[in-house]
């Protein structure tokens, strides 16, 4: 009787320290830092993580802005963006982003996927690119025209410094020159403190 | 700090996805007893105002939808709906039954896990997948519509998600004017405790011991399970569902337990019976149909799973049948329900799975084929164990044998370097993130292993794959109804997961990207949950009744 009573107990204990044991990432800090300098999710709960988190890296600080952008663009257009921006963008107003995932749609379109592999758009100030970059707006709209779907008629490029999201692809590192470039071949419909939005100029978009 | 911040979209949550389906719930209450009775507790009040609101919600928009008319109406109709409500709550102050069980301890924990995600926040500082559904939220709301056309985040065609809970946010954005980020940041903390309410309801209805079924809920909260525990995911669709599918597993339970035991007499009578008992548990199967349209308009793969989870059971039971003699437990707990349910599933899977060979095998011998057999033998051996383990003498003798062979058969087919590449990740199979890993089978063909991948191998591991045995000596030792469910799920589980035959087969009959998820029915909370009580009973001398 006593040895069984042991064997529980022991049994018992054994498995408080496996669930001890499963349990520790809740409480771990470095783990936090860890996942975030990885781009790894933090799905779980965790003790050290805050909603300051959540407010720098999602599209919470740049509200005024995505209203008034709302307010001035025209529904159901194509937005350029990078890739971050592009799903903020479609999260709140009535316009189409192509800079998403491969398996969200970035791979649907044969064209758009080459335009936004080959990085054309970050390097518009090298020789051919702006060339480049107009041909495939005129092509893209032209189809767009024949087939009556979306145009492609915006650029949004966005400022901000803080957001870890921006850092993954180059069109957000190219943001200067993307600017720069987006004088030529658009006029800034909005200038927010975050979210800077360029209309394509009309020669571009209108095509037929 | 920020942990304040947005406390306007909490407010428009408890009223929009609360609020009316209380109040329709009291009225429910107070016309059906036996609704009454299985809303007795807390969790399960709050829970069906929860799926009642977003269910009444979806239907309303739907309507609306249908007539051609915006979604901004619902403002009014959702208020025009809550005043009624209130009125038929007043009209009927004196027969409410506002009696629940409610204790100290769960709301203890329930306010701790919502305080926690209120801290943590949702998951939406990373572009994840999160993001596709907020996009496809917000094209419900500009388009008044639950069909999108053409698709919602590129413009070109994107194939069918179900829409519940997406046209549940789009309407939170609709009526109050708050972004769809903001609202799903916020749900987050909501989402995780009904969650959480849910999981202490289905360890309930299993084990019909609070302990058991509160620590279970505690150990969801802490040990990693496959993705279902996942706190700060909870306001994805996927977890909206899983609430509704551990309270689908509540309901069932319930169902199962009010019939009585039928087998003495003969097939009519049976039929007979079971048809009465059907009719008088008509409120719970009501409700179960509920809960099976809500999983099927946000997560669909639920259903599936659900099925799963009862068939392993209704094995184990039959198993147990045929290998055990004292049938103690199984003249209290079980019913001509689970025998017709489980004979007319096997027959039911034995033609499907030879179609689906006829369909995509052939008769030649290579792994591919055995694998689109293998499923055929597998249901026709646990057929024979059922129809011949009730019998006696040489018949149950040749009941047994099959299962063994069966047994011997499935041992064969494992692939046990995947399964010690679990511990060993040195091991693997070569693989790219969640898509399945190729192994080399018997016959020297390529069939499909899920990979070990973060959600799959962290969930097991060490939990989840330690509670398999243990479920099995909880189940030798003490069967009922919780250790068969626990043991026999946890067994389906790493079976799928270590067979490629079984796993290839599941694959190509599914076509899901997301095969491995079947391990979903690991419950590994209840299991540890249910050893930590039966040791402490143990060592303080006390004998759990099962």
């Amino acid at each position: 009787m006593q040895l069984n009573k042991l064997i529980s107990g022991f049994v018992f204990l054994s498995i408080v320290a496996l669930i001890g044991y499963d349990a520790m990432p809740h409480f771990d800090e470095d783990l936090v830092h860890l996942k975030r300098g990885h781009r790894s999710a933090q799905r779980d709960w965790n003790v050290h993580y805050d909603q300051s988190y959540v407010f720098n890296d999602s599209s919470m600080r740049y509200q005024t802005d995505l209203n008034a952008i709302e307010g001035v663009i025209e529904p159901d257009h194509i937005v350029l963006s990078d890739l971050a921006t592009s799903y903020f963008l479609a999260a709140h107003m009535p316009i189409y982003a192509k800079n998403v995932h491969p398996h969200q749609g970035r791979n649907q379109s044969v064209a758009w996927r080459q335009f936004l592999n080959d990085k054309t758009a970050c390097y518009l100030s090298q020789d051919g690119n702006m060339l480049k970059f107009r041909r495939f707006v005129k092509n893209q709209n032209n189809r767009a025209n024949k087939n009556k779907t979306p145009l492609f008629k915006y650029v949004v490029v966005n400022k901000d410094i803080k957001n870890l999201n921006l850092k993954y692809g180059c069109l957000w590192h190219a943001r200067g020159r993307l600017s720069d470039a987006m004088a030529e071949i658009s006029s800034l419909r909005y200038a927010g403190e975050f979210l800077d939005l360029y209309e394509l100029n009309d020669p571009l978009v209108e095509t037929q | 700090m920020f942990i304040f911040s947005n406390i306007e979209s909490h407010l428009w949550i408890a009223y929009l996805f609360f609020a009316n389906g209380y109040l329709a719930q009291l009225l429910f209450r107070r016309y059906s007893q036996q609704f009454s009775n299985f809303t007795e507790s807390f969790e399960a009040q709050a829970l069906a105002a929860f799926f009642l609101s977003i269910g009444l919600n979806g239907l309303l928009l739907y309507l609306l939808d249908i007539a051609a008319l915006p979604f901004s109406i619902m403002f009014v109709v959702l208020g025009v709906l809550t005043v009624i409500l209130f009125l038929g709550c007043c009209l009927n102050f004196k027969h409410l039954q506002w009696r629940c069980d409610i204790g100290y301890l769960r709301p203890a924990l329930y306010l701790c896990i919502f305080l926690m995600l209120f801290y943590n926040g949702g998951l939406i500082e990373q572009i994840s997948d999160a993001w596709w559904h907020m996009s496809l939220a917000n094209k419900i709301s500009i388009a008044s519509s639950y069909t999108i056309e053409p698709g919602h985040l590129t413009g070109a065609y994107e194939r069918y998600y179900p829409p519940l809970w997406h046209a549940n946010l789009a309407l939170a954005k609709i009526v109050s004017g708050i972004s769809i980020p903001i609202f799903w940041n916020s749900f987050t903390a909501w989402g995780a405790v009904v969650k959480v309410m849910a999981f202490y309801l289905f360890a309930y209805s299993l084990s019909a011991d609070k302990r058991i079924a509160v620590l279970s809920a505690c150990l969801f909260i802490l040990i990693p399970s496959i993705g279902n525990s996942y706190l700060r995911v909870s306001a994805w669709p996927s977890h909206v569902s899983y609430t509704a599918w551990f309270a689908l597993f509540y309901m069932s339970a319930i169902l199962l337990s009010q019939f009585n035991f039928l087998n003495q007499l003969t097939l009519k009578q049976n039929l007979i019976q079971l048809g009465h008992s059907l009719w008088k548990a008509k409120v719970n199967l009501l409700c179960i149909a509920v809960l099976l349209v809500l999983i099927l308009f946000t997560h669909k793969a639920e259903i599936l799973w659900f099925a799963v989870a009862w068939l392993a059971y209704l094995v184990a039971c039959s198993v147990y049948r045929a290998f055990d003699s004292s049938l103690d437990y199984l003249a209290y707990r079980d019913n001509f329900l689970n025998y017709f349910t489980y004979r007319l599933a096997l027959i039911a899977l034995m033609i499907f799975s030879l179609w689906f060979f006829y369909q995509r095998g052939a008769i030649v011998l290579t792994d591919k084929n055995l694998a689109y057999l293998l499923p055929f033998f597998c249901f026709l051996g646990l057929l024979l164990t059922e129809l011949l383990g009730q019998k006696v003498g040489v018949l149950r003798l040749i009941a047994r044998l099959s299962f063994i062979g069966l047994v011997a058969v499935l041992l064969i087919t494992i692939n046990y370097t995947h399964l010690l590449s679990l511990f060993v990740r040195e091991l693997a199979l070569p693989s790219s993130g969640i898509r399945p890993a190729e192994a080399v089978a018997l016959l020297g063909g390529k069939l499909s292993l899920p990979s070990w991948h973060h959600q799959l191998g962290g969930g097991l591991l060490y939990s989840g794959i330690l509670s398999i045995p243990i479920s099995w000596a909880l189940a030798f030792y003490k069967p009922s109804r919780l250790t068969l469910f626990i043991a026999a799920t946890g067994t389906t589980v790493i079976l799928f997961c270590i067979s490629p035959y079984l796993f290839q087969w599941l694959n190509d009959v599914l076509a899901y990207h997301s095969t491995w998820r079947i391990a979903l029915i690991v419950f590994h909370p209840i299991v540890l949950a249910a050893t930590l009580v039966f040791m402490f009973d143990y060592w303080r001398g006390q004998n759990h009744a099962t």
